[in-house]
Formats: C-alpha cells, structure tokens, sequence
C-alpha cells in the first residue's frame, strides 16, 4: 500500500513535469521565432557612418551569355562575412531590377557567407566561403544551364573581384546541402574563385 | 535522322519521364559511346546554349572517381563542342560558349557536351520560338551534321 503523502507527492511531481514541458516548449518557439526574425530583419543597409567605397558586380548577361565587371559606389560593412553579404544581395538586387539582363525575381537571395581559412597546406593558401542561399532565391530562379552557371559565376566572381582572398566557394541551400541551383547547375561542388571569372564566352552571331 | 544515316543512337527517354542524372550517365557510359549529347530547353537567352564540364582536365586512369569522371575526356569534349558550333554555325543557328558544373556531364565517360536550345530574340523580342517548325529543322540540321561530322574525325582521330 503506497502512503498518501507519496501519492500527492508523486502527482505533484507529474504536474511540476508537464508544467516545465509546456514552459520548454514555449521557450524554444520564442527562441526559434527570435532568429527567424533576425534572419529577416537583419538590416541589409550597411552603417550610414561608413565611407563609400569602390566594389565590382560581376554582372551576367543572358543574352550574349556573358559576364561584365561592373564599379559601383557602396558603404559596405567593415565585417568580412557582413560585407560579403551585402555585396551578394546589392547583386541579386541589380538582377530583381525591370529590364535585367539577367531577370531573377527574388524575394530573398543570401541569408549568410561564412568565411573560414582554408586547412594549411592547401596551394596558394586563402579563404573557404561558404554562401548560404535562400530557397526563396532557388524558388524564383529560371531553371536552364546557362542562367544558373550565370548566377553563380556572377555570385563567385563578385566575391573574388572584391574579397581577392576568398579562393575556394562552396553553397548551402537554408543551411543545407542542395544538389542543383534550380535542377541544371551543381551546388554540391567546391567552386575555384579564381575560375569563376574566365574571359566572357565567345558568341557567334548571325550576320 | 540520324539512324537513317547509320548512326547507332541511344536516347536515355523517348518520354517526359525524370530519368535521375546517375542513370543517365551509366546507361551512357555502359555503351561507350563516340559521343554524347545532352540536349535542354531554356526560355532564358538567346539561340544554343553549348557547354562543356568545367572540370580541370586529367589524363586517363584505371579508376575514375564519378563526380570527376569526364575530366579524363575533356580534350574530346572540347572537340566535339567545336564540331557542333561549326555545324550550328553553318546551319544559321547563335551560338553561345560556355563551361559548367552538371551532373550528368560530369559523370560521363565519353566525348560530351550540353546544347542548351532557348528561343531566337532580337533586341528582347522573340523572333523564333521553341516550338517553331523551322528553327527546330534547322537544329537538327546541325546536330545531324555535326554527328556525321564528328563520325569521320572520330574514325581517323579516336
């Protein structure tokens, strides 16, 4: 026979237990609705203190099937992988304009870039990036090889053109691996920098 | 077209099924064949889109690892991409030349190159679609030539 005070005990010890579940529970929808809203509201403008500086777009063109360097004036954030960021998205931005070259509609484009150095004894040395991309970014993407091997030599090359250091490239899709940008162009492999920015493709014409 | 030219062909589906690249690059690569084409359709850019794998090139091996496996033939790929342009070309079709990372041309263990068909446009404007009837005669015009093409550099220059 269980003595009644173990009885109450025991009861208030299965209350204490589903109070503390329920409280958990909430705590962690707060706290994942915290970052999200981090993620979104992460501001994309940088410091208005920081002086205006001299940065290159790798800018793609569909119909020619090229890539153009083109200076812009920006106040970027002091912040390698911050800066980095918002280099990206200036990027994406110029393709969301009407009348792109390179139309893609996104809502979202670059949520982080992670930089990590390369292991030692890896040739010539420099920075692994790691682009952490939307799925807003892949939802509105056109899918065909030549607008997404466009997007992301366009992405790798401005990264280069600006951040010379960055020798490797790698992507993430929400903060997981993705096989395909849009179904063509492959994500799971780790990109050269330096190959990303080869002299525009030769284009015949029709006279 | 190209059968009736005696061209053994083999196509990976005759149907709008999603065939995954890994199957498509070992029925390829099963047959050893002289060359293979991937062909795409893309409502992006202008006339064919030809590409070949951006992998670095490498000499032949025993063991090919598959992500890399058409490193060892880029220098083929590369000639069979020039066989298609020229074919194109005389055809009075634009083409566009590219490198990309794709399964399953980077998989492949033949001479190999994407052609990527999007619509002709002029100043933005379309001025032949996909589905019209004589810009498809004249891609297949040229794929057919640079396949008989390529058979007779094929022969001399394995």
């Amino acid at each position: 026979m269980i003595p009644r005070y173990q009885r109450i005990l025991l009861w208030m010890l299965l209350l204490v237990s589903a109070v503390m579940a329920v409280v958990l529970i909430r705590m962690r929808e707060r706290a994942a609705d915290k970052l999200q809203a981090a993620a979104t509201v992460a501001p994309l403008a940088p410091p208005g203190a920081m002086p205006a500086s001299s940065v290159f777009l790798m800018m793609a063109n569909d119909t020619d099937g090229s890539l153009v360097n083109t200076e812009k004036r920006l106040a970027l954030p002091s912040e390698p992988h911050a800066r980095a960021r918002y280099l990206l998205n200036q990027l994406l931005a110029e393709y969301a304009k009407p009348g792109s070259a390179h139309p893609i509609a996104a809502n979202a484009g670059v949520d982080d870039v992670f930089l990590m150095p390369l292991p030692a004894g890896t040739p010539n040395g420099g920075t692994l990036a790691v682009i952490n991309l939307s799925g807003g970014l892949l939802q509105a993407h056109p899918s065909g090889i030549e607008t997404e091997t466009m997007t992301l030599l366009s992405l790798i090359g401005t990264l280069h053109a600006n951040m010379p250091e960055i020798a490797q490239v790698r992507f993430l899709v929400d903060g997981a691996p993705r096989d395909t940008l849009a179904g063509h162009a492959d994500l799971t492999r780790t990109y050269l920098a330096s190959s990303a920015a080869p002299p525009p493709p030769s284009s015949t014409e029709l006279k | 077209m190209l059968s009736a030219r005696g061209v053994s062909v083999i196509t990976t589906r005759e149907t709008d099924l999603t065939v995954p690249p890994e199957k498509r690059a070992t029925l390829a690569n099963g047959h050893k064949p002289a060359a293979c084409l991937i062909l795409h359709a893309s409502d992006s850019g202008s006339g064919i889109h030809l590409f070949t794998s951006s992998l670095p090139p490498a000499g032949p091996t025993r063991f090919l690892p598959w992500d890399q496996a058409q490193a060892a033939y880029l220098q083929q790929s590369l000639r069979w991409a020039a066989e298609i342009n020229t074919a194109m070309t005389h055809a009075a079709v634009p083409v566009t030349l590219g490198r990309t990372a794709m399964q399953p041309l980077d998989n492949m263990t033949c001479p190999a190159a994407a052609v990527e068909i999007a619509p002709l446009t002029k100043d933005g404007a379309i001025t032949a679609a996909l589905t019209d009837a004589d810009y498809q005669s004249r891609i297949l015009a040229g794929l057919a030539a640079a396949v008989e093409a390529w058979r007779q550099d094929w022969t001399v220059h394995p």
